[in-house]
């Protein structure tokens, strides 16, 4: 854990208030939906799952009040982006980054949605196999064969006398 | 309550847990040396240990309705102003009491297993016995050791902590026993399938109890998960339900599995194949059912660091990886032995491939479930970089899974085993296409889609709808051709075909889901300020604002604003979006107004107010189509529940592959 992380989540325990928090305040109208793109993009710090945009989380707003005036700075996407991930790691993105150990991530799916048809031919629909009899049997069937087969072998049997 | 009944609790699952380890030792014993007394014995054991286990709880029970606060647990999670229905959920509220009734439904599943089964399966019962026992002994002695419900708290306090707020709630009441029940279900397969390898081989009474335990856990979890999602809608706040965080995605994986496993066991009933397969899968649902309790009980998923902090999680790490050893040897060790399965024509381009497809469409989503729930573990502990894995992720592969599965459901249905014939084939491929058209026109109308606002995912969402319509309209119209068939005779076709028109059902109500999914996929919201009696419009509603009260309910103390809301031409409501306070905890809590009719909810939260009652701000949610989705899980659930009747398996039933009939 980074330090910031740790005193970002020390600073949460503390704080159970949920301040309404306006949205659209401080920001042009044409930024708006840059916004809340980037908000979606930004965990929030303090909950499970959310993004800083669904949560009116103290830190959630700290961290939306931060996208909004690097957004009226001037700054692109990207750049913001880049603020937050050199501030409190990649953590704070909602999705791991693609280059690394955690494009793996990536990769993996990706490889086994394609591979995995390659798959299923190679082991099902490249052999069939071919013999009698069909579906799971039932004991009765077994029984049913092997007193087949001995009344076979009673008939075939060489008689003695 | 008389103060030694609390030690009498802690001492009776201490006996539960010597009397199921007999039970395992006699269990397996009796399958070594045939001998059927034995069998008996573990038999009765277990059926004691169940009933000890009950008394056990009862008496848990009887400490939270006493206000008992010499129990460390009672007292944690329980206040005397705390109302008798929520005492009664208080129960599996948090750690130490949700462990000990998921150990009591397993314990009664266990029982009910062991004393109801297939009258061919009497030779492989031991294995079974023992396989359940040993996963109940497991669970005793964390209840005695880690999860200890039952432990003192000196000086007695006159008052408790309080039930966790979020939880008070009917939803969370009966969320947590449902899935409790899902998991514990799964047991059984699992216990089958250590009982089949262990013998070598696998009858159709087998087949039948397996498939029968994984239809009633797959209603459960059906039910379970989505009561959970429900929950978190309206007791959260943050107007979705689902979120891909680990929580849910551990629940969701047992039941990507046991879907999996029933179709699995279906081409293993049909056909013969996969037999091995069905094993594995009845493994992995119960496998992750524990996995899905370690990783969000060890707190393992916050942080690696965090899981050296509880006892539990090494010990649920330990019983995992243990379980999984034994398993994977067993399989090497015994599977060769299974039978090969003897059915000439299979593969190709029939429904068995097209049901093998399906399974490898499910466990390509279980995977990828896994790894992003796993990966920001793994990264931590490889890297020492920390990373999130969050909703994006998943839902960047969830549609494309999503897709697939729309795809596979309408052709698999159509097709038939064995053959690379579809009955009404492009007839009905493409009358279901010409269909889906108007659906698809008048679903977007209704749900009105197009307000989104982006290009690609209006286009996606257009696509799918039209998609779901077109399965929709094809399995349909497959169902008509197999009535056509039958020369209409619906009493032979419901008496004789309860599996296939449980399937129908189901399906359909997967179609309904997706369908649900794509119309929410985009909700509108408006944040406003208002003044009391001032008004606001959004969506064609107008909400008008009159001033916040205060009001006690229960044990909480909620403060609730009023909003009248009427649209032209509809009848008006009113919503009560408030906060709630509880004596017992620091933390304000949202109670969340939802009105809404078959398009969209009206789902408004009270943000912030101000001390006269006088102004206010709130989150104002137009959710679409989400009651699409709570219908859709009804709809599941009685697709399950209707396949569960069916009586007329293997060559009775009118799905019977040698009879050349379908």
């Amino acid at each position: 854990m980074t330090l910031p992380a740790k005193t970002l989540l020390l600073a949460l325990v503390a704080l159970p208030s949920l301040a309404a928090y306006d949205r659209s305040e401080n920001l042009k109208p044409q930024d708006y939906q840059l916004f809340e793109e980037l908000s979606r993009d930004l965990r929030c710090p303090a909950c499970q799952g959310l993004s800083v945009w669904e949560s009116d989380a103290v830190f959630s707003n700290q961290i939306k009040d931060m996208v909004k005036t690097k957004i009226n700075a001037g700054l692109s996407k990207e750049e913001i982006l880049a603020f937050f991930t050199a501030r409190f790691g990649y953590w704070i993105l909602r999705e791991p980054p693609r280059r690394g150990f955690s494009a793996l991530a990536w990769w993996l799916p990706l490889t086994l949605l394609l591979g995995g048809p390659l798959l299923l031919w190679f082991f099902f629909w490249r052999r069939k196999k071919i013999s009698p009899a069909q579906g799971v049997r039932s004991v009765e069937a077994i029984i049913a064969q092997m007193q087949h087969e001995l009344a076979q072998q009673r008939t075939h049997r060489p008689s003695l006398d | 309550m008389p103060l030694i009944f609390g030690d009498v609790g802690h001492y009776l699952l201490l006996l539960c847990l010597i009397v199921n380890i007999y039970g395992t030792v006699a269990s397996l014993c009796a399958a070594w040396l045939q001998h059927r007394r034995l069998y008996l014995s573990a038999k009765a054991a277990q059926s004691g240990s169940c009933l000890l286990v009950l008394v056990a709880s009862l008496i848990l029970w009887l400490a939270f309705f006493s206000r008992d606060y010499s129990l460390l647990y009672v007292f944690k999670n329980s206040s005397s102003d705390l109302p008798s229905y929520y005492t009664l959920t208080a129960f599996w509220s948090s750690l130490e009491g949700s462990h000990l009734l998921w150990t009591l439904l397993l314990s009664l599943c266990a029982t009910l297993a062991l004393w109801t089964h297939a009258r061919d399966n009497e030779h492989i019962m031991p294995y079974v016995s023992a396989a359940l026992q040993a996963v109940l002994a497991w669970m005793f002695y964390l209840a005695v050791t880690h999860s200890d419900p039952f432990v003192r708290l000196f000086p007695v306090a006159t008052n408790g902590q309080g039930m966790n707020a979020l939880l008070q709630n009917p939803y969370m009441a009966i969320h947590p026993p449902m899935l409790f029940i899902g998991y514990t279900v799964l047991a059984v397969p699992f216990a089958y399938s250590v009982a089949a390898l262990f013998y070598g081989d696998i009858t159709e009474g087998w087949l039948k109890t397996t498939r029968r335990w994984a239809l009633v856990a797959f209603c459960f979890l059906t039910a379970g998960v989505s009561l959970g999602g429900r929950w978190a809608y309206v007791e959260l706040g943050w107007a979705g339900y689902w979120a891909w965080d680990p929580v849910e995605n551990s629940s969701f994986l047992p039941w990507l599995f046991c879907v999996c496993l029933l179709h699995a066991l279906l081409v293993q009933e049909k056909l013969g194949h996969l037999k091995r397969l069905s094993l594995v899968l009845a493994f992995f649902a119960f496998f992750f059912s524990f996995f899905g309790t370690f990783i969000t009980r060890s707190g393992v998923v916050s942080s690696v660091h965090s899981f050296a902090q509880s006892p539990i999680g090494p010990n649920y790490l330990l019983f995992l990886a243990v379980l999984l050893l034994f398993f994977i040897l067993l399989y090497a060790w015994r599977a060769p032995a299974l039978l090969p399965a003897e059915t000439e024509r299979v593969w190709g381009v029939s429904k068995e491939s097209a049901l093998l497809i399906t399974q490898f469409i499910l466990l390509t989503l279980a995977i990828i479930v896994i790894i992003g729930t796993m990966f920001p573990i793994i990264s931590e502990a490889l890297t020492k970089q920390r990373i999130s894995v969050q909703a994006p992720y998943f839902n960047t592969f969830a549609p494309w899974i999503g897709l697939c599965l729309i795809i596979t459901i309408a052709l698999g249905n159509i097709m038939r085993y064995q053959r690379a014939q579809i009955v009404g084939g492009t007839k009905l491929l493409l009358g279901s296409a010409l269909l889906a058209l108007p659906c698809a026109v008048l679903f977007c109308y209704g749900g009105k889609v197009w307000q989104t606002p982006e290009g690609f995912a209006l286009g996606a969402q257009v696509v799918g709808i039209y998609l779901c319509f077109w399965s929709l309209a094809v399995i349909s119209g497959d169902a008509f051709y197999r009535l056509h068939h039958l020369k209409f005779k619906i009493k032979l076709f419901v008496t004789r075909n309860l599996g296939y028109l449980g399937a129908y059902v189901a399906h359909i109500g997967l179609l309904v889901a997706v369908l649900g999914f794509l119309g929410n996929y985009r909700a509108l919201e408006k944040n406003v300020n208002l003044n009391h009696g001032e008004q606001t419009t959004f969506f064609g509603y107008q909400f008008v604002f009159s001033g916040v009260q205060g009001k006690k309910v229960d044990n909480a103390f909620i403060q609730e604003a009023t909003l009248q809301v009427t649209r032209a031409g509809q009848e008006g409501f009113t919503l009560y979006p408030g906060r709630s306070r509880y004596p017992t905890a620091e933390e304000i809590f949202h109670e969340i107004a939802v009105q809404g009719g078959f398009w969209h909810d009206v789902y408004v939260v009270l943000a912030d107010y101000e001390a006269d009652q006088q102004a206010a701000t709130f989150n104002i949610h137009i959710n679409p189509t989400v009651r699409i989705v709570w219908l859709s899980i009804f709809l599941m659930v009685i697709g399950g529940l209707i396949a569960l009747c069916d009586r007329y398996r293997g060559e009775r039933s009118r799905d019977f592959v040698g009879s050349g009939v379908l």
